[in-house]
């Protein structure tokens, strides 16, 4: 996979974690926890959509783009990454480090994790859609402004 | 946000504790790459936090806690809950146990013998005392016979000083309807017996006798839900129909039973009528192929002297019930038994059909005994 190649989402892609985001806390408004409605996956692909990414980047990614609105802890990190891996969407390899600090693991999407990131999104959309009509019809909202 | 700084114990955990703990259980391989790379994670956090300015020790204090509880992660990582050795042992324990629950009552028969089990009714028992019209009130001795491996025919006899009596009863047609849906071997036959003595009737005012009620153990694998089996009808004081006097006058009372095995002393005691001798045994008395085992017997003394005082002189006289599982199979056509019977009711020559059977025990004893008469 090619780091420079970025496919249809481009970088658009890197709002998904925004929509995440804001997701999110509606979510939370609701009692939801994102987490554990399988968001994670899905934020977790969205971050190693542009670029192979380590643990740590991941986290530090996930946690700025979402601002801070997933509580990702570290150590759950790790195991969501390995069943990534488990599930194919995810390969990993170890890296020495550019800093000349220790040697680091960094995972990259697969051909079928971008499938399954493609299906996620979908599935996303019209989540969020479902939930933008049922909350924005009774505020009184009509539609997107912008 | 709150994070716990440790395990559940609320410890402290070293990065070293954290990693082992977090990485417990899986594969070897899978385990060192875990483990290198949550080290890779906590050195380079600890190595952020040392350059904010905080001690080594307190930047992997800060880094491990940042973490969060290993078990979490640990079953995250392996995928199942069971991560601690104690969580394996449990479930290897309960599957014994559970296992050896099973094999216990499915593939390992009951221990041979009779096992006299005191006096007190089942709901079972109550029952079948209930069913029975003859059976009359009193206190009786409990009992369950399993019967040896290799029972073909089992042979009852009640035996009195004025009469013999013998039943078999074939086993084959027991075992093919018990032996269904069993572990093979590990099928018993098994019966039920409560026996009474009985101080006189209306048919035989003066004399004493036993009353015997048996059953069938069903087995739990019986072939159908409702299957009602009487016991042999050996042991009461009722022969065909008709009671038989056993000729027996008590003075005093004597009770034993054993297993009139060749070698083995057989102790004889006496008690005074009110003196009730119920048995409870923890271990089954033996019950050996061919040969005659006394289930209960109710001796009584003395034998009149010639002057007509009781007199615990002379040979005691008494009445037993007694079994003989016997391995081969049971005589077909009609013949009966055949056998001898001498001035003192000793049966010899005893015979059913073509089967020669040993001779059951004597139903009088040479002891004498030092007794208070009641």
């Amino acid at each position: 996979m090619g780091g420079s190649s970025y496919g249809w989402g481009g970088p658009f892609a890197v709002e998904w974690l925004h929509y995440l985001a804001i997701q999110a806390t509606l979510l939370h408004t609701l009692g939801v926890t994102p987490l554990k409605s399988g968001t994670l996956d899905l934020a977790l692909l969205a971050s190693l959509e542009r670029q192979p990414r380590y643990g740590l980047e991941i986290l530090q990614y996930v946690n700025a783009r979402s601002d801070g609105a997933f509580d990702l802890r570290e150590g759950s990190l790790y195991p969501a990454l390995h069943r990534l891996v488990k599930s194919g969407w995810v390969e990993s390899e170890w890296q020495e480090s550019d800093k000349g600090g220790a040697p680091r693991k960094y995972y990259r999407l697969t051909e079928s994790g971008q499938a399954a990131l493609g299906a996620k999104k979908t599935e996303w959309r019209s989540l969020r859609g479902a939930l933008d009509a049922l909350l924005l019809t009774r505020l009184g909202w009509s539609g997107w402004s912008a | 946000m709150t994070r716990r700084a440790a395990g559940k114990s609320g410890r402290v955990l070293s990065l070293n504790q954290y990693i082992h703990r977090a990485t417990l259980g899986l594969p070897r391989t899978e385990r060192l790459d875990a483990a290198a790379e949550l080290r890779a994670h906590l050195l380079e956090r600890v190595a952020e936090l040392e350059k904010k300015g905080f001690a080594r020790e307190e930047a992997e204090f800060l880094a491990v806690r940042a973490m969060g509880d290993p078990a979490p992660i640990n079953r995250g990582l392996l995928g199942h809950a069971f991560t601690a050795r104690l969580g394996w042992s449990v479930l290897a324990l309960a599957l014994l146990g559970g296992g050896g629950w099973w094999a216990a009552n499915n593939l390992m028969p009951p221990k041979e013998g009779v096992a006299y089990t005191g006096s007190d009714l089942t709901l079972e028992d109550l029952r079948a005392l209930q069913a029975d019209t003859n059976a009359p009130k009193g206190i009786y001795q409990t009992a369950t016979i399993t019967y040896p491996v290799g029972t073909k025919t089992v042979y009852y006899t009640y035996m009195t000083p004025s009469a013999f009596n013998i039943q078999p009863k074939n086993m084959l047609g027991e075992n093919s309807k018990n032996i269904t849906g069993r572990w093979p071997g590990s099928y018993r036959y098994q019966e039920r017996i409560l026996i009474t003595e009985l101080q006189g009737s209306k048919d035989c005012p003066q004399d004493w006798g036993l009353y015997a009620n048996w059953r069938v153990i069903p087995s739990r694998f019986w072939n159908t839900g409702a299957v009602y089996m009487t016991g042999p009808g050996v042991g009461t004081s009722t022969m065909n129909g008709k009671e038989v006097c056993t000729g027996l006058k008590r003075q005093f009372i004597q009770r034993h039973f054993a297993a009139p095995l060749q070698n083995i002393a057989h102790e004889i005691e006496l008690f005074p009528q009110t003196y009730r001798s119920i048995t409870n045994t923890q271990i089954p008395f033996p019950l050996a192929l061919n040969h005659w085992t006394i289930l209960h017997l109710l001796g009584l003394n003395p034998r009149t002297a010639g002057n007509g005082t009781p007199s615990l002189k002379g040979k005691a006289h008494g009445v037993y019930l007694a079994v003989l599982p016997s391995d081969q199979a049971t005589p077909e056509g009609a013949a009966g038994p055949s056998y001898g019977q001498d001035s003192q009711g000793h049966v010899h020559f005893l015979r059913y059909g073509k089967q020669v059977l040993p001779d059951p025990p004597a139903p009088d004893w040479e002891h004498e005994f030092q007794a208070v008469p009641f």
